[in-house]
């Protein structure tokens, strides 16, 4: 990037840029990914400077934040997508197709282990489920009630409640870094993103990302791992 | 004679050198850890993942060698806050609360990872030039992963109070996948207690309490084991518990490189449970579920896709351990 399009930036991320060179700035941003992450993550920094311990960061930051971010599509505020060979496994093979921004969990395809022959040991004998649920608006913390929650039907939104309940347990063994990351996950995505719309998971750049969500539904597997 | 003696020279300087930066990092990834752990802060950062912006805050509270934590959503109105008997997760958009009992007392400050050699087989530590952020003096260190199967992290570290007021979590080739920038950060000298309890209104929520989990018994978690992991990774923890919709314990297996960490939980199939399969994102934490011999078996970790896949796919029964009732 040349230093003019960085001085253009930073002139814009200052509000001295003039109306008609804001224009252009803009159809530069719209053809250009590398320019739309710097945009991004200038804004960020920027503001990060100037912004006083005893102040929140304002909601009008937060918003020119997300209009940068949104601008930019999925390569804003620095982050760029994975090495594509990293994801080359996620390719389609000969998976089942699923509608890439509903699933809430993305089904890779349904290649499983192989079941054995022999029985398998059994974790334990089955047991009415055992999970507390403390009341609802009824009732308090103080006068939990067991029941047995209603069992949840595939396609469910159990199903990203399932994985937060997952998730949740793991981070107690996360270290501090890694549990603020998942955590932070939880609190600002929540659970269950479904993978498909995952730019990571596709070697094509940002301007096909955006366009295959209109397409037909991804169609992922999995290799058999061995 | 003369060259090769030079030459030696020169290697050995590198390699003190290097030794030298390499140390030097670590010891502020240490500090580092013990800021994170034993000091009070309050600030507000961003978080930004896949073109996406949140503000969250975050109030961490140490008052007599306990620790109480609240991260907030100013989005989204979610909430988690950790104290020192559970996790509490506040899911309004969910209409429910979710409470994970902790496991024993100060796991908050008994948990953070050590920077010692096992960490350094399987993650580059280097210190990077200084720089400025937030008009404060910062140490820049970068923790690489040396392989696909873990994600690295590049770290804005403060001088003086050695908290990170920006953190990158990147793949194995340095492409930021994550990224936390604080906008303010404080750190008083105390922080009432007021201001780590939850401030969401829960009524009409419903309150899902997951009961506390129980030591593994060597007949339950023995049985099943990843046959294959990433170099570095072992066993850490075994233990079984019982979750909201299981109609079965679940085993719970944790591996960790001493750095990233990944838990397996294995439950037996119902009909009546939904089935997972395939792989999800919670963050940057990555699941994925698959069925083995009647089971369902979820991998789950701050690692990338193909680490919780790999463990997913080779956990299985561990017949041979069984039978011979021998330990990990």
């Amino acid at each position: 990037m040349s230093d003019y399009l960085r001085d253009q930036l930073s002139a814009f991320i200052d509000g001295e840029l003039p109306k008609h060179e804001i224009e252009l700035l803009f159809k530069r941003l719209d053809g250009n990914p590398e320019l739309r992450a710097t945009l991004a993550r200038y804004t960020l920094i920027g503001e990060s400077l100037r912004t006083r311990s005893a102040e929140g960061p304002s909601r009008t930051f937060a918003d020119r934040v997300r209009t940068a971010v949104r601008e930019s599509g999925p390569l804003a505020g620095g982050v760029r997508p994975a090495r594509p060979q990293q994801w080359r496994w996620l390719k389609p093979i000969a998976g089942v197709a699923v509608a890439a921004t509903v699933a809430a969990v993305a089904i890779l395809g349904l290649q499983s282990i192989q079941p054995a022959v022999d029985q398998p040991p059994q974790l334990a004998a089955e047991v009415p489920a055992q999970a507390v649920v403390i009341g609802g608006s009824e009732s308090t913390v103080d006068s939990p009630s067991y029941i047995v929650p209603a069992p949840a039907s595939a396609g469910s939104p159990m199903n990203a409640a399932r994985l937060t309940n997952y998730v949740v347990a793991h981070s107690e063994y996360s270290t501090p870094l890694g549990r603020r990351s998942v955590l932070s996950g939880i609190v600002a995505e929540g659970a269950a993103t479904p993978e498909s719309s995952e730019p990571e998971s596709s070697d094509k750049n940002g301007e096909e990302e955006e366009d295959a969500s209109a397409q037909a539904p991804a169609q992922l597997s999995v290799p058999q791992q061995q | 004679m003369r060259e090769r003696l030079l030459t030696g020279i020169c290697l050995v300087l590198v390699l003190s050198t290097a030794g030298a930066a390499d140390n030097d990092a670590r010891t502020w990834l240490e500090r580092m850890n013990r800021a994170l752990a034993t000091r009070n802060y309050d600030g507000t950062f961003f978080h930004l993942r896949n073109g996406k912006v949140e503000t969250l805050r975050i109030i961490h509270r140490v008052d007599k060698g306990k620790v109480a934590e609240r991260l907030v959503s100013l989005d989204s109105g979610r909430e988690i806050v950790r104290n020192d008997k559970e996790l509490t997760c506040y899911l309004p958009d969910q209409r429910r609360v979710l409470v994970e009992p902790r496991q024993d007392e100060g796991p908050l400050l008994g948990t953070l990872p050590d920077f010692e050699a096992a960490v350094t087989e399987n993650y580059k530590l280097e210190k990077l030039p200084p720089a400025r952020l937030l008009n404060r003096n910062t140490q820049v260190i970068a923790v690489n992963p040396k392989d696909a199967y873990r994600f690295g992290y590049r770290l804005w570290i403060d001088n003086e109070t050695a908290l990170p007021l920006k953190t990158q979590l990147c793949d194995e080739a340095g492409n930021v996948v994550e990224q936390v920038l604080f906008a303010n950060i404080t750190l008083p000298d105390s922080i009432p207690k007021s201001a780590v309890q939850s401030q969401v209104d829960v009524r009409g929520l419903q309150w899902v309490k997951q009961p506390a989990p129980t030591q593994a018994s060597a007949a339950t978690v023995q049985l099943w084991r990843a046959g294959k992991v990433p170099p570095g990774f072992r066993l850490t923890a075994t233990h079984t518990q019982l979750m909201d919709g299981a109609t079965s314990p679940v085993a719970h297996l944790v591996y960790s490189d001493g750095l990233a960490s990944v838990s397996v939980f294995i439950e037996t199939k119902s009909p009546n449970r939904e089935q997972l399969d395939g792989l999800a994102r919670v963050g940057s934490a990555f699941a994925f579920s698959t069925t083995v011999r009647g089971h369902q078996v979820t991998a789950v970790g701050e690692v990338p896709a193909q680490t919780v896949q790999l463990i997913a796919h080779s956990t299985k029964p561990d017949v041979e351990a069984a039978a011979a009732g021998r330990r990990p």
